[in-house]
This record gives C-alpha cells, structure tokens and sequence, in this order.
C-alpha cells in the first residue's frame, strides 16, 4: 500500500507537466461544479429548517376567473373556518405580508421599516423562529404588540433593552415591543423585520374579513402524520357544501414545497425555482463530467509510459486487481489534491459567488458538515469514475507485448479517447450556442422598441397621506427646470399586473371572458411616457368630462372587432363611457408574454408619482427632486427609484442565466482545450520518431504541423456536427418561451464553430509547430 | 521439473498458420543450468515466455512439476509466477519510479510477506550483491551492470526454483556480462536454482551445462 502510494507520489512529481495538468483540469471543474452544487443545496435547504415543517401546508384556491388561477393568498375566514371545522388541523397560522414600509419614530430618529409581516402569535410557536427576548406564546397576544428582528434591534435600539419600548407610527398610533426575534435564517421564505399582530391590520382594513378577499397567507399545522390528500378531499366537499355555485377547488401544499414549486398551471404544480435548480444540477454533473473526460484522456494518454511497469509487475505476480486498485489509487490521490485545491478556491470565491447570486452561503476551510460529505463524494466519485478507466486499460496489458517493446494502447483505446474529445467539444458547443443565443435574445429585448422611452424617469410609491401635500409638491416640481412632466398611475407602465374580467362592449360574445389590464392614470401620462397614440386623442385637462371616457390600446381594439373605435361606447371600471383614443401598443409585461388588450382610465392621484427627467446626466438633477419628495414624510429616508431599473429587474432571471452561460462556455471550452492540450503533447511525444524521420526525408515544419494538427480538428469538427442539432433545438425551446423573440440564425451556429476551431487550433498548433520544429537529430538519437 | 510435450505456437498468417514453434518437446531437470542458442527470429524468446507463463503455447502440454500448467487459471498462474518463477530481462525493466531496495522489495509485496521478513530478506540479497550503499538510489542513477544485479537480486529475492533469463548480459560489455554469468552460476550450484537462460553469445552458454538450439522453431538434435 505504501509502495503504491510511493509510486503514485513519485509518477505525479517526475511527470509534473502532466500532473500539473490534469489536476488543474480537474480542480477547475469541481471548483465550478461545487459552486453550482452549494447552490443547489442552499436552494433544496429553504424552509427546511422548521420541527414541524412536515406537517405545515399552505392553503391553495384554484379559481376559475376565465382560466383557472391559483391562489397562494387565500381569505382569512377561510382558514379560520376551515381550522376550527377539522380536528385535523392542530393551528392555522396567517401572514399577511405587507408592501408598505413601517414610518416610525423612536426618540429623535425617524426610521423607514422594511420587510413588515402581520402574523398571528403562533407565528412563533409552531414555525422556528426562536425568540432572544419576550415570551413567544403571548408576544403578539396585544393589537399594539410588534416584535422586532434582532438586526433591528442592534440597529436602532443598541443600548437598552428595547422590550417595552414605545414605537410612534407616523399615522399617530404607538407600539409596544414585545419580543425580539432571532433574524430568520437566509434560506427562509417567510422573513421579516417587523412583526405586528394580524388583528391590527383587520383592524386598519376590515375588508380583509370578507370571505371573497384573497389577501393573506393560510399555514394549516396538521396533526403529526395526517394525510393531507384525505383531508384535503374532505375539506373540499366541506367548501363546495357551503355553496352551490362555487367552483373554486381547496387543496394544500406542503410548506417545504412552496419555495422551490411556485409557478402553477391549470391549478396544478408546473414548476418554479425547481427549473432552475435542475439546469444548476445538470450544469454542474456536466462540468464535471467534461473535467472527468479530461482526466482519462490524459491518463489513458499517458499509459504507455506506464506500460512496462504493468509489465514487470505482471511478471513478478501482480494481479489484475491489485493493479487496478493501485491505479484507481492514484487516481484518487490526484483527486484529492484536485479536490482541495478546489476547495480554496471555492473559499476565496464564495463572496464573489455570493454576490452575483444573492446568496448567503458559508464555505469554510476546513470544510465541514454537508460540504465535507459534498467533497468527499466529488472525489469518490471522479476518483472512480476518472480511474476506473484508465485503470482498467491498463492492468490489460500483456506483459510479452509490452516487454518485447510494444507499448501502443491498441485501437480500441485510442478510439475511445477520440470519442471523449468530441464528446467534450459537443458539450462545449453547447455552452457556446447557448450563450451565444442567450446574448442575442437579451440584446433583442434590451433594444426592440417597447413603445415606452424608459430612460430618465424617476418613480415614487406614495404613501396615503400624500394627497394633503399633493399641491405644493406639484407645484414645486412644476418650478424645477430639469422635470419636463410629471404624471401618476396604478401601475408602472413596463409590468402591469392584474387582469380584469369586467370589460364588456355592445356586441360581445356572451361566453367570452377576456382577460384586460387596467390601468389608471393621470394628466400627461402619454407624454411623461412617450407613448403615442394610433388615433383619437389622451386623457385632457381641457375636457372635464373626461374622467368617464376611456382610452385602450390596439389589441383592444382589434380583439373588440372595431375598425372605427373613437366613439364607441364601452363599460368597465368607471361605468360605461366613450372610447376617446387608441394608444400604440406597448410592452406592458416581459417579453415572454404577448401583449394583451388595455383599457387606460383617468384617476389623478394614484399608486405611483412617474417624473420625467431632462437628458443628462441624472445624479445631479436628483438632489433638488430629493428635497421635495422629502415633504411627503418629513424626516423619513427618501424613497425613489428609476424606471430603466425596473425594466432590468424583470429579466433577472435571463441575465443571471446569460452571465451563467457565458461563464460555463468559458469554463467548458478551458477545461476541453486542457485535454486537448495535454493530447497533443502527448502525440507529439509519441510520434517524435516519425516526425524525425519524416524531416530527415525532406518534410517541412508546415507539412508536419498540418500532420499533427488536422486529427484534431477532425474531431473538434465532428464534435460540432454533433452539437449543432442538439443545441438548436435546446435554444429553440427555451426562446419559444418568448411571445418576441430573435431567430435561432445559422450564423450563432457559423460564429460558435469557428470559435470552438479557432480555440482548438490555437490550442493543438502550439504543441504541433514546436514538434515539428525540434531537431531531428535529437528524437532519432533517443531511441 | 519442466515437461514440453509437442508445444506449438502459432500466428494465423492469411488462411495458413506461421510457426514459431514446431513440437517442441524438452525436459528441464531440476538443478539444470540450461541455455537457449539460435539465430534471430528461430523462437528462443516465445519459447522462454512460454516457460515463464507469460505466453500460452497454441498445442501441446506444459507440465510444470508435474502438473498440467498450460490450461492454468490466471489466478493460479500468478500463484506460480510469486512462488516459483523468476525473471530477468535483458532490457532489465526496472521500475523508474522506485529506488533499488524497493525494486526488490516489489515480488514481496506481492507475495503478502510480512514487513520484518521483507526487510530481512531484501537485506540480506543487497547484502550479498554488495549493493548496500546503492539501495536508495533510483535505476537510472545505476549503470547498466549494476542495473542487471538489481535484476536479477529482485528475481530471487522470492526464492523462486527456476530463474528465466532473457539475453541477461545483452545490454552489457564483457567484463560486466562476466560478473553476471559467474553470479547464475553460483546461483545454480550454490543455492540450487534451475537456470534457463537465452543467448547468442557461445562464451555464456558455456557456463551452463547442456546447450539447446533452436532453428526456425525446432530443436536441432
């Protein structure tokens, strides 16, 4: 055993060249692999950290409003009901998350509170969210009662013991903190800062008690062990019994579920981050896989050097196991060093890593724990997987072949190492297409004309008390000289969400059920948008009876059948009332959707204040726009942001794949050009003699060179060849997922080969043109 | 000891056979120091590798001590090759990467001796080639003379019965081919061990003591 090790330890540092090589190959790709496994694991670890997680199940409604929706947020009487109807159900826990921010004041400081949840107290009792301080059984028992993140409480109240403590909301009303809670873990889904009682927002909105308002989260705690696909039927015949006409369907997911599958169809589970999860999974098995061909290439390339030890160990009485055993040792061994450098390169990285993903993930050196075991069977399995190979090729050999000198590893291996390095560049072919397409489609959204000039506007949530100050900040901002017009809407004009079923014109089809989005907006909306109208005329202060009229877009128009519509009379939210323009269409929602029919009405003030700012620089003009937003909360944080952001965030998703497309093309075409490399050396190596004798006989270094080069490329184009329908149709897939979309050209597929070529001869002719090069003299003499 | 009764060995050329070897029948009695003589290409090695179990012979019975040999299994096949076969080559074929101790140390391993008795006995064969002071050092640090002596130290190191050598003092000048011959010959009276060895050179075959020739795959009478 000692003695193999010795071997192994002495062949790795006389062979540093290959060594260096192979294990840098294979360190790259498991560092890259154990990324993109850290996480997977963070994602597959959310909300996995509750003692009752098995038996807690969000409460889901399919709802038929013209295609059936399903709806995670569901009324908070049902869940009462359905909590106090079935013994099955131990608790209901209800969350209510709240967009608005918490304006408050403590002593002198006026905060902007993030990140505010309403619960109900057993928030703390049957999910894990440990308390530092206060009683979690009684904590929110109070209406006044808030509970606190301890990152709050070191944030603003480090001093003293915020239990008991006063908080004064800028509405007037005060708080009384009860408890401080331990920040919920990075992998939780429900996370929060402030924690108030849900009695006090049924108190601020009483509508939330109405059975048809889907507005909170319902947490059903079952019974250990319940079977929650009986219950489920049972509650559901419990539902449909209380009224006849509902055709909504109850069901429940499991808690744990929700995270990784939140995207439904047809009232059942379609996917979600899962996606996302298994292309991460499937990425890093393919790094590593490519990383594992590389290392057999370069071992099995390398056995002839091996051979007569094979040799003489088979005549001195060595078994074909004990040979195979101390191949795949070595293999192991080189694994292991693989693996840790890998893992310090993982450790320096993960803040980088971190930050491109938004991730909290921990890698400590030394590893431990669920990485420990991750590493341990990265090396167990490429250690096996990459020697196992080699090891049996070569505990194959013959030892009167290879004694007598004939050290060729026969066709069959050599074919098979061929196979690898296509196989590799089908995989790299891959990536390069997929980043290629991926770049294009990006570029496409970011530059096809959206029918909004997004640039340079500025938006603003209000708050509800904004309308006491509206005039004088519209006047003020009226005064600026770098605000050319300013406006007010539900909703931004790049992700209009909400559909609405009330549409209805003379002539509709009786079972149609359309779905429209409506949007309200003020005075000057088309211009601070640049929108544009097709015909007719916008919303104008000049026609009072304006706020009764409607405009739409043209899908609106064309799907109500109406080639003349300036006029028409149509009824939706604001009763019935006149078309008076038709808008351009324009891309309301991402570019996965086709743009649906619009209907715009006029409301002054609403969720958003939209300011459209001169061209320029913007940094500059924001400061004086900053003090008058500052009137609206006096005190308070500013709170602003831009509209091109927004549309940004909408594909972030796309981009985070496009970054991670590129940086895997990147990752698979280095570590593939490692083997190929090492392939050629070794070829040249072998073939010295040949090359010698060939330019003894009158060969020049260009003849030699096209000799040594063109196998290579032979398989480098096969590889593409092969690649090339397998990634059309991968690419084809993922941009039908688009409503506006590139074509898939054939010049992506032209441009990734002869990228994949250029690389490979850059990569082969190195070695090929030094061979070639050497003197003849010297190979001859060796022999 | 060794009983070749019509071996043949032979490689399909076209639709015909080309023989190598032509039923070989030879008896090899224990003690014998026994050299190999022909001309290139008349079968000296196959004949050696078949001895050694390295190569199977295509006809013909092999008996090994009495026992049937040539229908072996590989694993008692290895058995023989630990126990009672040592080679020497004349390409030497040591391993690069160990040093001269664990060269020799390497058929111990493989016959599971334990770690007392390997040292023992690898002490005592350095002991008596007088290659102390050489035994960490690595084969390519060695001349060729010396390289052999590590060769044929790992070869009976395990104590074998009968030594196979293949052109051992082919790679060598005279003086060194000299202190190699005398070594198998001690070897042979001393400690009793069957020598076959295969040659070109009449001065080597002289120190054995019964001569076979070979041409074109038969034994000349």
């Amino acid at each position: 055993m000692k003695n193999y090790f010795r071997v192994a330890w002495r062949n790795l540092t006389r062979s540093r060249f290959f060594a260096a090589l192979n294990i840098a190959g294979l360190a790259f790709g498991m560092a890259v692999s154990m990324f993109l496994f850290c996480w997977v694991l963070d994602e597959y670890s959310f909300d996995k950290f509750h003692k009752k997680g098995k038996d807690i199940y969000l409460l889901a409604v399919n709802a038929d409003w013209g295609g059936v929706r399903t709806l995670t947020t569901t009324p908070v009487v049902l869940g009462d009901d359905l909590r106090h109807t079935f013994p099955e159900v131990t608790a209901n826990v209800q969350v209510r998350e709240s967009y608005d921010n918490l304006l408050y004041r403590t002593g002198t400081n006026k905060i902007k509170g993030k990140h505010v949840i309403y619960a109900t107290g057993n928030l703390f009792t049957e999910f894990d969210f440990p308390l530092v301080s206060g009683d979690k059984n009684t904590v929110l028992s109070q209406p006044n009662a808030i509970v606190i993140s301890e990152a709050v409480a070191g944030r603003y109240f480090a001093k003293e013991d915020p239990i008991g403590k006063m908080i004064t909301l800028e509405d007037g009303r005060s708080l009384q903190i009860t408890g401080v809670a331990k920040d919920a873990p990075t992998n939780s889904s429900i996370r929060f800062d402030y924690v108030l009682p849900m009695a006090l927002t049924i108190q601020a909105d009483p509508w939330l008690l109405k059975p048809g308002s889907y507005s909170i989260n319902n947490y059903m705690v079952l019974k250990p062990g319940a079977d929650a696909a009986q219950l489920t039927a049972k509650m559901q015949q419990y539902y449909r019994g209380k009224n006849k006409d509902n055709t909504n369907q109850l069901w429940l997911q499991p808690f744990e579920d929700t995270y990784l599958y939140g995207k439904y169809d047809n009232g059942k589970v379609s996917g979600g981050r899962i996606e996302y999860v298994r292309l991460f999974l499937i990425t890093a098995l393919i790094v590593l896989a490519i990383a594992c061909i590389n290392f057999m290439n370069l071992s099995t390339a390398q056995a002839s050097r091996r051979a007569r030890e094979v040799g003489v160990r088979k005549s001195m009485g060595a078994t074909r196991i004990s040979l195979i055993l101390q191949f795949t040792g070595e293999a192991i061994l080189m694994c292991v060093i693989a693996a840790l450098s890998a893992a310090v390169v993982v450790w320096l990285l993960m803040p980088v890593f971190n930050n491109f993903t938004g991730k909290h993930i921990t890698f400590t050196l030394p590893v431990t724990g669920q990485y420990l075991l991750l590493l341990l069977l990265v090396i167990v399995v490429t250690g096996l997987l990459a020697g196992s190979y080699p090891a049996f090729v070569l505990s194959r050999f013959l030892p009167v072949k290879v004694l007598k000198g004939d050290v060729s590893t026969g066709g069959g291996a050599t074919l098979f190492r061929k196979n690898l390095v296509v196989l590799q560049f089908v995989l790299s072919f891959i990536f390069i297409v997929s980043s290629l397409v991926i770049y294009n489609q990006m570029q496409y959204i970011y530059h096809r004309n959206i029918g909004v000039a997004r640039e340079n506007i500025l938006y603003v949530p209000l708050e509800e008390n904004f309308l006491g100050k509206q005039k004088v900040i519209e006047q003020s901002l009226a005064q600026l000289p770098q605000v050319q017009s300013f406006t007010y809407s539900s909703f931004l004009p790049i992700t209009i969400g909400g559909t609405s079923a009330d549409l209805s014109w003379e002539g509709k089809p009786e079972k149609l059920v359309l779905g429209t989005a409506p949007l309200q907006v003020g005075y000057d909306y088309l211009t601070t948008m640049g929108m544009s109208m097709k015909e007719g005329r916008f919303f104008s202060k000049d026609f009072p009876t304006d706020s009764n009229t409607y405009v739409i877009n043209e899908t609106a128009a064309r799907i109500m059948n109406m080639t003349n519509p300036i006029g028409r009379k149509i009824s939706f939210w604001n009763g019935e009332g006149k078309i008076i323009g038709v808008v351009k269409d324009f891309h309301f929602s991402s570019m996965h959707e086709n743009i649906k029919p619009l209907v715009m009405m006029l409301t002054p003030v609403n969720s958003f204040l939209m300011v459209r700012l001169a061209k320029g620089d913007v940094t500059t003009q924001v400061a004086s726009i900053e003090k008058i937003f500052d009137m609206m909360n006096p005190g308070y944080p500013v709170e602003y942001h831009f509209m091109d952001e927004a549309f940004d965030n909408m594909y972030q998703s796309e981009t985070m794949l496009r970054k991670l497309a590129q940086v895997f093309a990147v990752v698979a075409v280095l570590i593939s050009c490692l083997g190929l490399f090492g392939l050629s050396v070794f070829t040249a190596e072998q073939r010295k003699k040949e090359i010698g004798i060939r330019k003894v006989l009158g060969a020049s270094v260009m003849s030699v060179t096209t000799l040594l080069s063109r196998e290579f490329l032979l398989l480098v184009l096969l590889g593409i060849l092969l690649a090339a329908p397998v990634s059309w149709y991968l690419m084809n897939t993922w941009l039908s997922g688009f409503a506006y979309h590139t074509d898939l050209s054939v010049w992506i597929f032209i441009a990734a080969g002869v990228v994949a070529v250029l690389i490979a001869m850059a990569t082969v002719s190195y070695q090929s043109v030094k061979a070639a090069l050497a003197n003849p003299v010297h190979s001859l003499k060796a022999e | 000891m060794i009983q070749l009764q019509k071996i043949s060995r032979h490689y399909p050329v076209g639709f015909g056979k080309n023989y190598i070897l032509k039923d070989v029948d030879l008896t090899i009695n224990e003690g014998e120091f026994v050299s190999i003589m022909g001309p290139s290409g008349s079968g000296k090695s196959t004949l050696l590798h078949i001895l050694g179990l390295l190569e199977e012979p295509s006809e013909g019975q092999y008996l090994f001590e009495g026992e049937r040999v040539d229908k072996m299994n590989e694993k008692k096949r290895t058995q023989l090759h630990r126990g009672a076969i040592g080679f020497v080559f004349q390409a030497y074929h040591l391993i690069d990467e160990l040093t001269v101790y664990e060269n020799i140390e390497t058929p111990l391993l493989y016959k599971n001796i334990p770690s007392s008795e390997r040292k023992s006995r690898v002490a005592d064969v350095l002991d008596r080639f007088n290659m102390v002071a050489k035994k960490d050092l690595f084969p390519n640090q060695l001349s060729g003379g010396q390289q052999q002596l590590v060769g044929i130290a790992r070869a009976i190191v395990a104590e074998p019965r009968v030594i196979l050598a293949d052109e051992p003092t082919g790679n060598l000048h005279s003086d060194q081919a000299k202190v190699i011959m005398q070594l198998f010959k001690h070897l042979n009276e001393q400690d009793k061990i069957t020598i076959v060895q295969v040659t070109h050179s009449d001065v080597n075959a002289t120190y054995g003591n019964r001569i076979i020739q070979l041409r074109d795959g038969n034994i000349l009478p």
